[in-house]
């Protein structure tokens, strides 16, 4: 009977096209619209660092003004000096130290023959790549040695790879950053990149991963283009590059590994005794104050999913229910104009149950188009936002949590939809509608 | 065929009751064709709606040919109501959009018979009616003759043991409605019971008895000839 209920499904939706259309439009601009937005919002509020969690660790230390609580959701700076973040690096109590800071360097290939470029770069330590699961295509990740004496060693993207070396695996060979030869150890490859972005969350969660890795201490030796968000809370003099590494400007963000709790316990006592230390020199004046934050607490902390987020998200909820809502009246007012012919049909024998399986059919096609419908919509809208936010390239696209999203959501609709109109059908009494003509 | 004792049906608003049928008796032969006649709001479709199980009663049995019918599920009736009962009514009730070929096979899908199946019986009930050759025509492109003859081949193509007719030339001119009339009869004739509501007098004669519902009872009843339709008086009144 299910071959039956789908041709009569599909004469009574060609029989009056333009409320077929306008039902099919409510439920596909209902998913459409809250599809979008629900994409964006599993992505933003994603921790694609989860598996991590119990081990990995972001350090907050409060080195802030005495006088007044930093501004931020823990009232702790987000990111810490440089001499405090050498200093715990250097003290390497945790079973591995992480220290980072983004900044913007010339590049151009080793003989200066091409044109340099600008290209966005993290000073960082060699063990980032294991920390964050970036994947090599060609070498590896520099040593400790390496980062200890902030060697000038680099690590590039794919797409750099190409650039400059057409490809080929370009380890041991050389590019001039800042005018300076680096060697390449390493070629991470295109696709990797965490959304949000966990290890550095700092102006914007969903940038796209630098193309060009250095070890970190190579500040030791020289200043950089600084491209990340520096923080200060007094008047201080800098005046070269050793007053700036000597500031209390905030400015350098640091990872833990910490392996078991054992390890935890250790590490947060030292940053005690270490915040004691320097409160004897005259530094950390406010209460001793520190964090050590899971991904997922980074996460809360940097305020990755906005109130703005998940208000539009139960917008987008509200604006699916109103939608089905107008579709389930219209569905009912077209059922109910039928209902001389439904009346027909159980005068011809047809069940209560056959009648509702046959009204709930129509409604399943019609909310089945509406979703695939809806998922075109919502394409389009991920699109738009791709067009109109470069840095959402991550963010709007189709994962197979979207389609699963929209089948599930065609799903709910589809009840929503025609249960109602099909049982109340099914519950008019057939024998008052004979008379009506069809 | 179809036998009813004290059938009791009350329609209850939030205000009044209002009993449409009450102590209703009748007992219809195999192979009779019996006209119902009665004033407006007597409880003629009242009863052509319990007689062909599309709705329920308070009190009271009803037995379907041989088999008792009060108290069954819907879809039970639904079964019974696709096998045992053939439908006609004055409006035709034909779907506008569909062609009489698949007007026709409406009862017979709820049957769940193989596509041969019906497309045999489809065919054989469009020829009884003489409108095989139309079979792929719209209801519209008819006149309403044809279309009631097209209902008649609908009602006859599930091979029901009796036909319920709601005025079946209350639609017709005088011309078709006697063609119909003899399509009635003729398909009477080969064994078929007919039980048809009418509030034409001489449709109503032509009928082997004529039963007269007011108040929701049977008032009265009438025999007649069917060779000499009109020569009998009123035989009996109860």
């Amino acid at each position: 009977m299910w071959k039956y209920y789908a041709q009569l499904a599909w004469h009574n939706l060609t029989r009056t096209p333009v409320l077929s259309l306008l039902m099919i439009l409510a439920i596909a601009t209902g998913i459409g619209a809250s599809l979008t937005t629900l994409t964006l919002y599993s992505v933003v509020a994603s921790n694609p660092l989860a598996h991590k969690n119990e081990t990995l660790f972001a350090v907050q230390l409060d080195s802030w003004d005495p006088k007044e609580e930093f501004w931020g959701p823990t009232g702790v700076p987000l990111a810490l000096t440089f001499r405090d973040a050498r200093a715990i690096y250097q003290a390497d109590v945790a079973d591995e130290t992480l220290m980072m800071s983004r900044v913007g360097l010339t590049v151009r290939d080793a003989n200066g023959n091409a044109l340099p470029r600008v290209e966005a770069t993290r000073m960082t330590s060699g063990n980032f790549f294991q920390f964050f699961d970036v994947p090599f295509v060609y070498g590896n990740a520099w040593d400790k040695s390496a980062d200890q004496v902030g060697a000038q060693q680099v690590v590039i993207s794919e797409t750099l790879n190409w650039h400059f070396f057409q490809g080929r695996n370009s380890v041991g060979d050389n590019l001039r950053l800042e005018g300076e030869l680096y060697t390449v150890v390493g070629v991470v490859a295109d696709d990797w990149s965490l959304a949000p972005s966990v290890y550095d969350l700092s102006m914007n969660a969903f940038k796209k991963p630098e193309r060009i890795y250095i070890p970190f201490l190579n500040f030791d030796r020289r200043p950089f283009p600084s491209w990340a968000d520096h923080n200060g809370w007094k008047h201080e003099d800098i005046r070269s590059h050793e007053d700036f590494l000597a500031s209390e400007q905030v400015w350098v963000q640091m990872w833990v590994l910490l392996k078991n709790p054992q390890k935890y316990a250790e590490f947060s006592q030292f940053l005690r005794n270490y915040i004691s230390d320097q409160k004897q020199i005259g530094r950390f004046e406010r209460p001793l104050k520190f964090r050590l934050n899971t991904p997922e607490e980074w996460l809360s902390v940097n305020g990755v999913v906005t109130n703005d987020t998940r208000v539009l998200v139960g917008l987008s909820g509200a604006f699916l229910l109103v939608c089905l809502v107008n579709a389930v009246v219209l569905l009912l007012a077209k059922f109910m104009r039928n209902m001389a012919e439904t009346g027909l049909r159980r005068a011809l024998g047809a069940s209560r149950s056959a009648i509702f399986s046959q009204h709930l059919t129509e409604a399943a096609a019609i909310g089945l188009i509406g979703a695939f419908l809806g998922l075109a919509f919502s394409w389009v809208g991920l699109w738009g936002v791709r067009a109109l936010y470069g840095d959402f390239d991550e963010v709007a696209v189709f994962r197979m949590a979207t389609v699963l999203g929209a089948a599930l959501l065609a799903v709910v609709s589809c009840l929503i939809t025609g249960l109602l109109p099909a049982w109340q059908v099914t519950k008019a009494q057939a024998s008052r509608h004979l008379k009506n003509s069809l | 065929m179809l036998k009813m004792q004290a059938i009791k049906k009350i329609y209850r608003t939030d205000m009044i009751e209002t009993h449409a049928l009450r102590d209703f008796d009748l007992d219809v032969k195999q192979g009779e064709f019996v006209a119902v006649t009665g004033p407006s709001g007597s409880g003629k479709s009242t009863f052509l709606s319990i007689a062909g199980l599309l709705e329920s009663f308070e009190g009271g049995k009803y037995w379907l040919d041989g088999q008792d019918v009060s108290e069954l599920s819907d879809r039970t009736r639904s079964r019974l109501r696709n096998e045992k009962i053939g439908f006609i009514f004055q409006g035709f009730n034909l779907i506008g959009d569909l062609n009489l070929y698949d007007n026709v096979d409406v009862p017979l899908r709820y049957r769940g018979l193989n596509g041969r199946e019906r497309k045999k019986r489809i065919e054989h009930a469009l020829e009884r009616v003489g409108l095989a050759a139309r079979r792929h025509h719209l209801p519209g492109q008819l006149s309403g003759g044809q279309q009631q003859r097209v209902a008649i081949a609908r009602a006859l193509a599930g091979d029901p043991v009796f036909l319920l007719a709601d005025e079946p030339t209350g639609n017709l001119d005088s011309l078709m409605a006697r063609q119909v009339m003899e399509m009635l009869e003729e398909i009477n004739r080969q064994g078929m019971t007919i039980v048809m509501v009418t509030h034409d007098p001489d449709l109503a004669r032509r009928a082997h008895r004529n039963i007269q519902i007011v108040d929701g009872q049977v008032t009265n009843f009438q025999i007649y000839d069917p060779r000499t339709p009109h020569a009998l008086e009123p035989a009996t009144v109860l």
